[in-house]
């Protein structure tokens, strides 16, 4: 085997098996296959490339997804139409205590709890309308269970800056399932679960 | 010291997401036991955390098509530049010393690349975070019991000969994205931990009767296998402690 083959070896040994999360980051960034195909072959060649600028010992998932954020950002990255969410701290804590009061009053008279009755779907869209850089912060901590510092060391920002960014990202994305909470009619915005059957339908029929 | 409410409500994304040290870890958990607004909010970030988890986290696996398609582009990409300065290296320098580094250069390399290593090195991660348990207990029957329907293989928390060693509790961890049961033993008031695993999925090369060391950062982990159960024990502790701890 000559020198370039086993070295090749080496690296696909090492870095394959993490190809299966990192296609899944690939598609969360892009939304779609076709760029998150493109995606994928740029950050392993690119990973290659400057495989000796890995530093062993290191965590290689985390270098990897490094690599794959700045190939996104430099060349991947379309400007998306995302509807920020633009909301100011404190609204965000009032809705927080409403949401939280709903749920755990649901939660103690033993009913469908509020929140298994958001589906995955509806998740996934509040995700989706996150301001992205709140968004990366999050799915990189809830979905990949990456430490603070490691966050950070990926998205290139200080360890404070990830935080507020998870706190300001998890508030946004609160927010959103909140509103769709209420308007399902799941929650009433003064923070009481609607239970009269009667009195949401009366209610459905007047609106 | 005890926590407030401010404080416990600033920070509690950083206690969920595993950030705490065992100090801050135990001043929140007292005030959540006398706190219900607080511990009613921690209910609810977790639940939603989870959800928001399950929601995400289904995996698409790579489509074949892609994997050749990295395979095919990996093997046209020419010879990254690490080589040529080995080869300038040695013009610069007595034969006899470029030959040393070179052979260094390729053990530490190789080392580095080991799958082995890269086991020990998720354990350290998960050793040096030290992550919130989900059971607490020093009895090795409670913590078995806890992860009995959790990991498909039996936890036999092992015990240790040195008698001040004791069990503080466990959590479910995933290393290198296979189950794994994670406990933690306290000895002298530092932190080991103990990580089970299933040795035919993570072929650690955790070979029978064989204990393999790796000290990484300061840290030492011995991985070996037992019973048909892989263990991987981590620790700062000097590499002689660890040696008498699991007495090899």
């Amino acid at each position: 085997m000559t020198k370039a083959a086993k070295k090749r070896k080496a690296f696909e040994k090492e870095v394959l098996p993490h190809l299966d999360p990192l296609y899944g980051m690939a598609l969360r960034l892009t939304s779609n296959e076709r760029d998150a195909e493109d995606l994928i072959q740029d950050t392993v060649v690119k990973a290659f490339r400057f495989f000796d600028r890995y530093e062993p010992g290191t965590n290689i998932k985390a270098w990897l997804f490094k690599v794959l954020v700045n190939v996104f950002y430099n060349t991947c990255r379309k400007q998306r139409n995302i509807q920020r969410l633009h909301t100011e701290a404190g609204e965000l804590d009032g809705h927080l205590d409403l949401f939280v009061a709903s749920a755990t009053t649901s939660a103690r008279d033993g009913e469908t709890q509020l929140l298994d009755r958001l589906a995955a779907k509806e998740i996934r869209a509040a995700m989706e309308e996150l301001p992205e850089e709140f968004r990366l912060a999050v799915i990189l901590c809830d979905v990949y269970d990456f430490s603070y510092k490691e966050i950070a060391e990926i998205l290139g920002r200080p360890v404070g800056t990830v935080m507020s960014r998870l706190h300001r990202g998890r508030r946004l994305l609160q927010k959103r399932l909140y509103d769709y909470a209420v308007e399902q009619g799941y929650i009433r915005p003064n923070g009481k679960k609607m239970t009269d059957l009667d009195t949401y339908r009366r209610k459905k029929e007047g609106t | 010291m005890g926590m407030e409410c401010r404080e416990v409500q600033g920070f509690l994304h950083a206690y969920l997401d595993g950030e705490f040290d065992e100090e801050e870890r135990v001043a929140i958990v007292a005030h959540l036991q006398t706190c219900r607004r607080c511990s009613e909010l921690v209910s609810f970030e977790r639940a939603l955390r989870e959800k928001v988890r399950r929601s995400l986290s289904e995996d698409t696996p790579v489509p074949d098509t892609l994997r050749s398609r990295v395979h095919k582009a990996l093997s046209q990409v020419e010879e990254p530049g690490e080589s040529w300065t080995v080869r300038g290296l040695r013009w610069l320098i007595p034969a006899a010393a470029a030959a040393m580094l070179l052979v260094g250069a390729v053990i530490s390399k190789r080392q580095a690349l080991r799958p082995a290593n890269v086991l020990a090195e998720s354990t350290i991660e998960w050793h040096r975070r030290n992550i919130p348990l989900d059971v607490k207990a020093s009895s090795p029957e409670t913590v078995k019991g806890f992860f009995s329907d959790k990991v498909p293989f039996a936890v036999r928390p092992p015990v240790f000969k040195q008698r001040q060693v004791q069990l503080v509790g466990g959590r479910f961890v995933s290393l290198r994205e296979h189950a794994a049961a994670y406990l933690v033993y306290r000895i002298d008031g530092r932190r080991v931990s103990v990580f089970i695993f299933d040795p035919t999925v993570l072929p650690a090369e955790a070979q029978r009767h064989r204990v393999r060391w790796h000290q990484l950062r300061g840290y030492s982990v011995a991985v070996y296998s037992s019973g048909g159960t892989g263990y991987a024990v981590a620790s700062d502790m000097a590499p002689e402690k660890m040696v008498h701890l699991i007495g090899y």
